[in-house]
């Protein structure tokens, strides 16, 4: 019986000092669908080959030493972290639709594997094409931040995910700020319940390219609504189209940019979340509108695969007369919408890096200048410089933000 | 191998770096060219000489106490002004910013100040500046301009009813051309504050994006939401605005009406 008793008493204390898993439940509404952890490092020093890094621009070949400097420098710039080891978390979410009405989307929570958390930092994902490259189905590469002892949100946005049958508001900003917002309500109370809880309830607001534009979507959004439950510590924005109007219309009149393909995704997502009825026909050549869903809806192909696909950069080729029709008033319905997503009319009341590459052919530098006119006399700093081009600058703008963090 | 790439990333980095701390303390010229004057807007270009030349501008009008003082005391209020500004957000623990960023512009700029008095004398300031020291370098410079005059159409009215699933809108003289929207209430009081700055935006940007024709009316104009706008939302509250416009300019107050649309009873709010 002593014996008995011993070995009980043994297995009790065996059981209580075993770590617990993550326990897989419904918590608010944020339900998991999937936990992996991964290494930022791997064991000989190199990134991780899963985490995704953003494409190269389609007139330069992605070289391998281009991938590898990307991956170095980012590597380099980590630092000291307080978990080589991020907990990858899937999973959904009840958000808002573009009416209003609840929906459940998807997004990703990365946290360090061990170590406390300082901050939430909520980011905006930029421009993708395939579902696949979305937070929730790939380590994205902003999750990094996870090993520096920060919690990142990432929603995956109206259109992709577990809504990826639906054609994604691309530019709308009341839609995608507000998915962006609603996830990181709902990670909220999940992160307390995994013992994830920030140790500072200011939360980091982070994005790049649509990302850049989302965030400053994001930050008046919680101006607005959301300031009790997230006071913004700081807000880190790059490369972003901020003035949507400038940036279609230099696009349009030079009849060319870096990426072809956003021009028609910002017509048909702004037409899809302002409610315009636009009918496309008129802003999109045959040779577009034969394509279109396939390679931009059908979500399978990733923005480079989608411009590969077109076979031009010319947006004459893409786009009709209507599209840059100074007299069409369908164009000018879609310039009155441009202007209203754009993110340049409020008074930021939180600190702001502002970062562009003044060689950025994608998204023009102009809407960095505007928006420096815009914000003049508010907390900001701003880091234009010749970056190289977009992509280059996404990785240089990562690597200024973690050295700010 | 692996060593030498390392290198090769860390030298590509160094040379990706910015110059965005330089300036330059010597005083240098500007070219500053005012390029459109409007009744309530101004453009212009300030392209230094020096691309490290670190300046800042502002605007000023003529009912300002000191408009006639010196450039020297004009720029001299300026920077104080901006001091201030600085001195009281970088109290604050949180603050991260910096004066050159906050206040100042290095190279060519094309700029523009809105919401002007019309038919009235201003002073465009411009000043070069140490981002360090926040004082002047050199001479500021001062170029004098006038708004345009828009001439005010104070007996010009409009008559806004709903019939059905439209908007009829008849203005007291049948000759005069004018200019209308409609948005999204909620949009407008949240993202613009008042109907005024969300209309004024809105003129601002089809003019100068060329759009402007395509939403001038004359005489009585009627707009069938079902037919136009088919995207309406049932029960959705709207704010409706008319001016008067010309040359260019907007000449009248705002008329403005809210109304919920329902298809076929849109019901006004007066």
């Amino acid at each position: 019986m002593k014996r008995f008793l011993y070995i009980l008493l043994l297995a009790g204390i065996a059981a209580a000092c075993h770590q617990p898993e993550i326990i897989i439940e419904d918590f608010d509404t944020f339900k998991v669908t999937s936990i992996k952890p991964a290494p930022v490092a791997m064991e000989d020093g190199t990134l991780n080959p899963d985490i995704r890094l953003m494409e190269t621009n389609c007139d330069e070949p992605e070289t391998k030493v281009a991938v590898t400097t990307a991956a170095l420098a980012v590597q380099s710039i980590l630092g000291v972290t307080t978990s080589n080891s991020v907990i990858n978390i899937a999973g959904t979410y009840t958000g808002h639709d573009i009416d209003g009405s609840p929906i459940t989307l998807s997004g990703k929570l990365l946290v360090p594997a061990k170590g406390p958390v300082k901050n939430l930092v909520i980011v905006s994902h930029y421009t993708i094409g395939a579902n696949y490259e979305c937070p929730s189905e790939c380590f994205p590469l902003e999750g990094i931040l996870a090993a520096k002892g920060y919690a990142v949100v990432m929603a995956d946005y109206i259109g992709y995910g577990i809504t990826a049958d639906r054609i994604h508001p691309y530019m709308h900003v009341e839609s995608t700020a507000r998915s962006v917002v609603d996830m990181a309500l709902a990670v909220k109370p999940y992160l307390e319940h995994i013992g994830k809880k920030p140790e500072s309830n200011q939360v980091i607001l982070m994005g790049y390219s649509q990302g850049g534009a989302t965030t400053l979507g994001v930050m008046r959004l919680i101006q607005r609504e959301y300031f009790g439950e997230f006071p913004i510590k700081k807000v880190y924005c790059g490369g972003g189209p901020y003035d949507l109007a400038a940036t279609y219309d230099t696009a349009i009149e030079m009849g060319k940019t870096g990426i072809p393909c956003a021009i028609p995704m910002i017509v048909q997502g702004v037409n899809a979340g302002q409610g315009l009825g636009l009918d496309l026909k008129d802003f999109f050549t045959p040779k577009l509108l034969s394509c279109y869903n396939e390679l931009i809806n059908s979500k399978q192909y990733t923005v480079k695969g989608i411009n590969v696909a077109l076979g031009t950069n010319n947006l004459h080729d893409l786009m009709t007369e209507g599209a840059r029709d100074k007299h069409n008033p369908k164009t000018a319905k879609l310039y009155k919408a441009l202007m209203i997503n754009s993110v340049l009319d409020f008074w930021p009341s939180a600190p702001i890096f502002m970062f562009h590459s003044l060689d950025d052919q994608t998204v023009p530098f102009e809407n960095a200048l505007k928006a420096e006119q815009a914000f003049k006399g508010i907390d900001i700093s701003f880091d234009f410089g010749h970056y190289g081009n977009h992509g280059n600058g996404a990785i240089m703008f990562i690597t200024n933000v973690a050295k700010i963090l | 191998m692996r060593k030498i790439v390392y290198i090769a990333a860390m030298l590509l980095l160094a040379g990706c770096a910015s110059t965005k701390d330089k300036f330059s303390s010597d005083a240098c010229s500007f070219d500053i060219k005012i390029t459109e004057v409007k009744g309530t807007r101004v453009k212009f270009t300030i392209t230094p000489q020096d691309e490290y030349a670190c300046y800042a501008f502002g605007i000023l009008n003529s009912y300002d106490p000191s408009f006639n003082e010196p450039a020297k005391t004009l720029a001299e209020d300026q920077i104080g002004w901006m001091n201030q500004r600085y001195d009281m957000m970088s109290s604050d623990g949180e603050f991260s910013g910096s004066f050159m960023d906050m206040f100042c512009y290095r190279g060519p700029r094309s700029l523009s100040k809105d919401n002007l008095s019309s038919d009235t004398e201003h002073k465009l300031i411009i000043m070069q500046v140490n981002p360090q020291t926040h004082s002047i370098i050199g001479e500021p410079v001062v170029i004098q301009f006038r708004t345009k005059q828009v001439l005010k159409n104070t007996s010009l009215t409009f008559d806004i009813s709903f019939e059905d699933d439209k908007v009829i809108i008849v203005p007291s003289d049948l000759n005069v051309t004018y200019c209308w929207d409609y948005e999204n209430k909620e949009l407008i009081e949240s993202r613009y504050i008042s109907p005024k700055n969300y209309f004024m935006k809105l003129v601002y940007m089809y003019e100068d994006y060329e759009f402007m024709n395509n939403v001038l009316s004359q005489g009585r104009d009627e707009w069938e939401f079902s037919v136009e706008d088919p995207e309406m939302v049932e029960g959705e509250t709207c704010t409706l605005a008319v001016a008067g416009y010309e040359n260019g300019e907007i000449n009248t107050d705002l008329t403005i009406l809210d109304f919920i649309y329902h298809k076929g009873n849109i019901t006004p709010l007066y």
